[in-house]
């Protein structure tokens, strides 16, 4: 009779549990089902224009972060984004492009926000030039307006190796940037024009970014590589705000017009193993190596 | 002994049900039982984790339902296959242990026991699953206490009459697992965090 009345009991209990199981909907997470949310954007990381990074990459992907971008845009209950900026920069087509979507996102009423991490220079603050309002620490290392391109001649190295390069092209500058030989007086004046334009450039950008702001004049006069604290930055008009990341999710939700405390969507949050394997990527390790590439 | 008898015995009668199962052995019927309470296990436990797994995908319905009914078989299976892995690994390791503290080499005695003694272990998600949708979320962690406690000392019961050991070589024998785990567990830790720390110092 017991073990009759415990294997109904059993029998029951599973039966209810599996109909609990069907039918019962979890609360959804917070990023759902908030009508007023902040997006927050992570760019860490060298900005390149390439797309998927892979797993412990130290690139910021142009096409991964106007992914997350869109997303912003269409979703409804994101009123503003936060773009969390720690990159030193990058390809100035990268730059420019997640530059671009930050304008779309403007346009479509919904304001930007830039918070500076360790660094947030060159490229990065091309980036940080495009949203409404900076927030940067006092210790931030910013700014580097600038275009730079290096080239390692190795030839007197080959030459004591005893390796010597054939080289047949279509056309006297088609090898331009070798590093088998030096560069000439011509091939120098040719990179020169091209970095003097990108630079022309980047200096609209800001100009466009900080109108107000900043004049382009006393854009100029700090447009030459250097960098700043963010203090200095702040002084300089570079950045509207000294301040840390809550700071500008609260100026976010200020823009936004959000009162209370505002939800956070994470919307290309990186995981705890990515970030640990990619202080040991490939990546991370030819930074800096010998080959041409014009970066901000 | 009948499969409702076996499970009736494991919940109400333990010691005297494991001392006949250690000996009869019958592995079919335990196996068929162990896949019932596994898959109610299954089904329960991923409602639990549907809503964060939704949270991940697009909020477009036409995306959601078919990846979340492939993340469903998917999820299924793998909790088949991890938890049969762990039951015959966890047994084997048992037999092994047993056999070097004395007990009687009884290998399938073990399994046949230590498959029912985790009945219990079912009602984990259920009780969790029904503490959430009454919203009484603070009962979660008094109950899977409950349950887990329940749960091994069935187990030890279950390898002290399998094994033919005295209660507290038994509990030697449950508990060594966990302590050689809980060491790796400790030691990749201290590891990953000698790791970061060299490379994470810099200003």
């Amino acid at each position: 009779m017991k073990q009759r009345l415990l294997t109904g009991f059993i029998i029951a209990f599973c039966l209810v549990v599996l109909v609990v199981a069907v039918r019962w909907s979890p609360p959804a997470s917070s990023s759902r089902n908030v009508s007023e949310s902040i997006g927050v954007i992570r760019v860490e990381g060298t900005l390149m224009s390439g797309s998927g990074t892979g797993l412990g990459s130290n690139i910021a992907s142009s096409v991964e972060i106007m992914e997350v971008l869109q997303t912003a845009q269409k979703r409804d209950d994101i009123k503003a984004v936060l773009i969390r900026i720690d990159s030193p920069g990058g390809t100035p087509v990268a730059a420019q492009e997640i530059g671009e979507e930050i304008n779309k996102l403007k346009k479509v009423g919904k304001p930007v926000v830039a918070s500076m991490g360790d660094v947030a220079a060159s490229g990065a603050y091309w980036i940080a030039a495009s949203c409404d309002e900076i927030y940067a620490n006092p210790a931030t290392t910013t700014g580097s307006i600038g275009v730079i391109t290096e080239i390692t001649n190795l030839k007197d190295l080959l030459d004591k190796l005893g390796i010597r390069t054939e080289v047949i092209k279509s056309g006297s500058y088609k090898d331009m940037g070798s590093s088998f030989r030096e560069l000439t007086p011509q091939e120098r004046q040719l990179l020169q024009g091209l970095i003097d334009e990108l630079h022309g450039q980047f200096l609209q950008q800001v100009e466009k970014g900080r109108r107000g702001k900043m004049t382009l004049e006393e854009i100029r006069r700090i447009a030459d590589g250097r960098v700043v604290s963010g203090t200095e930055a702040r002084k300089l008009g570079l950045v509207d705000h000294l301040g840390n990341y809550y700071d500008a999710l609260d100026g976010a939700a200020r823009l936004a017009g959000i009162t209370g405390e505002p939800a956070v969507v994470e919307l290309n949050a990186v995981d705890p193993w990515s970030r640990l394997l990619s202080r040991f990527s490939l990546e991370s390790l030819l930074n800096g190596a010998a080959r041409m590439q014009i970066r901000f | 002994m009948q499969i409702s008898e076996m499970v009736y015995g494991v919940l109400v009668q333990p010691v005297v049900t494991f001392r006949y199962l250690g000996q009869a052995r019958p592995l079919g019927r335990t196996l068929g039982v162990w896949l019932l309470a596994l898959t109610f296990s299954a089904v329960v436990s991923f409602s639990l984790i549907r809503g964060e797994m939704a949270a991940l995908l697009p909020e477009v319905p036409a995306v959601q339902a078919p990846v979340m009914g492939n993340l469903f078989w998917l999820y299924g299976v793998g909790y088949l296959l991890l938890s049969l892995g762990w039951w015959l690994v966890v047994s084997a390791l048992y037999g092994l242990l047993g056999e070097l503290l004395g007990g009687v080499p009884n290998g399938t005695g073990v399994l046949t026991c230590l498959a029912l003694a985790g009945l219990p272990g079912a009602l984990g998600p259920a009780l969790q699953l029904l503490s959430r949708a009454a919203s009484v979320r603070f009962a979660e962690g008094p109950l899977l206490a409950g349950v887990f406690l329940w749960t091994a000392v069935l187990q030890v019961l279950a390898l002290r009459e399998s094994l033919q050991v005295d209660t507290g070589r038994a509990f030697v024998i449950w508990v060594a697992p966990f302590l050689v785990v809980g060491l790796m567990l400790l030691v990749g830790v201290l590891l990953l965090a000698a790791l970061m720390f060299t490379v994470g110092l810099n200003l």
